[in-house]
Order: structure tokens, then sequence, then C-alpha cells
């Protein structure tokens, strides 16, 4: 029997499924946000729960365990956007398509944004972490993720016009 | 943001997703092998580069041009590395100023420091010898001492080729390539030099003017005088053969080139036994 950190394998492998389960849609829409592709947000969702099987860290709480997944999740991101070696891939609304006019115009609004700012109006909007988590997360000063934001905002506006932003 | 978190709800990971990272999970490795290249593939620029540094680093002090390494007359003093007193080194930059006479620089006899003489190659001391220029130039020096300035880039090269009487001054007397390679083909004017007059005396290397400044000080004395005797003697450099004698608690040493010395054992092998002479003081004042 091939043991690591003292437990067996297959209960290892059962205690990260029960983990995948619980976290898997939330990494991928955060992958998805950020990579703004469906091909490169699923592998981002894969090498994130990889590193979680391999590194087994201890987690206090189920909050505590969403943060670093999604932490590993930004940084495998910001990875894959630098790297030469990112797919070519159909854009997110060809591969999930928007139900309403709605959803496609704030989609548009959000995916005109750069990677950062994604981001950051996801950990923010649809997560609904504080600034100062989203700092945690990112890795960055939470001055940086106010001015991240706040900008994000801006531009969301400037895309939508100012009749539709007023629905954000 | 309403419409964007409705759109976000409606995604979800799905069952192909789940599986290939269960997949994964239970391999505890990535599946596509070219990714798993990734790594070393963004860094292999970076790598290949330090390697090519590293190795012209390493290329660089064994090209064949290097002074010193490839120098067979490497210099006495300094092992055989490079170094500026060394004559042989192939960079060493070759002044052909010819020799001034005594009226050109006034009229007063030059001090030996002041002596403006280059002198590149054994035909041209032999030319120099011929022209009496030692004798002439060192008005200070016994008439029997011979010597030659080389100037190198920081260093004045003095090889001194002694008679009878030894000036030191504590100055750089060194012997290295030129000293070795004096011979009846290089300069025959020697074949009227008694044999054992026939040494060039190695001592200090340094500067000369800083050797000058310690003369002047009273810091070396201005000549010396003592006994030689010859020894066999292992210098770091290799198997030298060397005379010695001793001033005032100071050990100098004579440097004599193998050929001599072959010479020497040949046609008078008595003679390297008991004191050899006594160096005799030359007062300057």
């Amino acid at each position: 029997m091939n043991e690591q950190s003292g437990r067996p394998v297959d209960c290892r492998i059962s205690e990260t499924e029960e983990t995948v389960k619980r976290n898997e849609n939330r990494l991928l829409r955060a992958a998805l946000a950020i990579m703004g592709s469906k091909a490169d947000a699923e592998d981002v969702v894969q090498d994130v729960f990889l590193k979680l099987f391999e590194k087994q860290p201890r987690f206090e709480t189920p909050e505590h365990e969403t943060a670093w997944l999604l932490t590993v999740t930004a940084n495998l991101c910001k990875t894959r956007l630098s790297s030469p070696w990112r797919k070519k891939t159909v854009p997110l609304l060809a591969d999930y398509p928007a139900q309403t006019g709605a959803q496609q115009n704030i989609l548009e609004a959000v995916l005109s944004l750069p990677a950062k700012y994604r981001a950051i109006i996801h950990l923010f909007y649809y997560e609904g972490y504080s600034t100062k988590e989203i700092a945690e997360i990112t890795q960055q000063k939470e001055s940086t993720v106010r001015q991240q934001l706040t900008r994000a905002r801006r531009a969301l506006k400037a895309f939508l016009g100012e009749e539709n932003h007023e629905r954000l | 943001m309403k419409d964007y978190n409705d759109y976000m709800d409606g995604i979800s990971a799905g069952h192909e997703l789940h599986e290939k990272i269960m997949e994964r999970a239970g391999r505890g490795a990535k599946p596509d092998a070219p990714r798993r290249k990734r790594p070393f593939l963004r860094y292999a620029g970076a790598v290949a580069c330090a390697v090519l540094v590293i190795f012209c680093v390493w290329l660089f002090p064994n090209l064949p041009g290097e002074p010193g390494k490839n120098d067979p007359e490497a210099c006495l003093l300094c092992g055989g590395n490079a170094c500026v007193c060394s004559p042989g080194a192939p960079d060493e930059p070759v002044q052909s100023t010819p020799p001034l006479g005594p009226g050109e620089n006034g009229d007063r006899p030059l001090e030996w420091w002041e002596i403006p003489l280059f002198l590149n190659s054994f035909e041209e001391l032999a030319r120099a010898k011929e022209k009496n220029y030692f004798e002439t130039y060192y008005p200070v020096y016994s008439s029997k001492y011979y010597g030659l300035y080389l100037e190198n880039l920081n260093f004045y090269y003095i090889p001194v080729y002694a008679v009878s009487h030894y000036n030191l001054y504590g100055v750089t007397l060194s012997s290295g390539g030129i000293a070795s390679s004096f011979s009846k083909s290089t300069a025959p004017w020697l074949e009227d030099v008694p044999w054992k007059d026939r040494f060039t005396l190695t001592s200090y290397h340094a500067e000369p003017e800083y050797m000058v400044r310690r003369i002047k000080s009273g810091e070396l004395k201005p000549w010396i005088s003592g006994t030689i005797y010859y020894q066999e003697f292992n210098s770091f450099s290799g198997s030298r053969t060397l005379f010695y004698w001793v001033q005032d608690g100071d050990t100098f040493s004579l440097n004599i080139s193998t050929e001599l010395l072959n010479e020497i054992k040949k046609n008078d092998p008595g003679a390297l036994e008991g004191p050899l002479f006594e160096l005799q003081r030359v007062d300057l004042e």
C-alpha cells in the first residue's frame, strides 16, 4: 500500500473527491471569469485540484479551504495568461451562451476588461469577498485591489453606458 | 451584477470535468505530456544562456593567446605565470625609442633611473654593448657593469649583467627569460667576459620610482657587498640554479642559466666550490 502523510491513497482520493465536489463549480466559474475560455478554465481547475492532492494542506475551516483554492486558481490563471503556450480557444460566450440579453451585455462588458480586473470583479460581486479578502487571495495590497475595483467599475460603466450601469 | 451572477450560477463543471479531475488526482500526474515540459521550456533559454556564459568564462583563460600561459620563457619571479615583468609576454608593449646621448638631456650625467634606454632584443643589447653604451651611460657604476632597461607597462625590467662590481640599489634586478637567453649566438660579445662574471642579478621586483624613494630615504642601501656562493635552489617555479650572497641580513640571489652552468661544470668543475668571489662596494658619492 502506497501511503503518504500517513493515510492510505484510497482515503486521500475519497477526501479529495469530496473537496472537488464542494469546490469544482466555484473554481470553474472563477477560472472562466479570469481566463475567458472554457478550455483554459478547465485546465486551470484540473491543475488546482492536482496541487491540492499533491500538497495535502490542512485547512482549519471550509472557508479557509475555498480561499486557498481560489488563491491557487488566481495564481495559475495568471501564470497561464503569461504563458505563450496558452491555448487559442473559442470565447466563453460561445461555450456558455447567455440566457438573456442582459446577461449577454454584462458578460461582454466583463470579458472586455483586463484579466486582473475580471478576477477582482468576480471575487467581489460573485463570491462576495471583501477587498481585504480579495487582497489576500490575489496576494496584492488592499489599496491595489480597491484601485483595480474602482477602475474596473469605471470601465464597465463606460462599456455599458449610463443606463445599463445602473443595474450593476 | 445580478445578471452576471445568474450567468455564473448557470455554469457547472459537469461530469466530464469531474472525471478528469479525479483521474488526474488518482494518478498524481498531469495527463498531457507536452504541458509537463512547460516549466522547463519556460526557463530553457535562461538555462542555455547561463551555460553559455559559464562556458565562455571557462574558455577565456584557456585561449591560446593568453599572456603567460603559453610563454616558454615565463618569468622566474612570478613562477612562470603571466606577469608584466616577463619579456616574453605576448601582450607586452614594445618601445623602440633609441637611447639618448648624454648631451640630449643636459650636461649633467643622467641618474641611472633617468636613462631612457629601451632595448627590445638581444641584438639591440649587443649593439649597445658594441657602442660602449653602458659604460658611457653608467658613469656612477663600475666600468665593468652592464645593465639593461626594459620598460613595460608599469615596471622597469632590469636584468643586469654584472662583471665584477654589483650595484643593486635595491632596484629591480631581474633575470627571467632574457638572462637565460644570453648565449654565444645572441650576445657574442660576452665571450670576452669571464664565466664567473656572467651573472644576472635577481632581486626586488617593483616600480623604479618606489625603489628610488626607498633608496633616497635611506631605507635601502645604495650599494651592497657580500660573498657569493653557489647553491642549487629549488624555487617555487621549479628548479633553478642560483648564487647567493648576504648583505646586512638580506639574502640576495643571482640567477644563472642552465646552459652557462653546464658550461662552467664542464670546463672548470672546481670553480663552484667555496666562495666564488666578493662583491665590492661602489661608492656613488
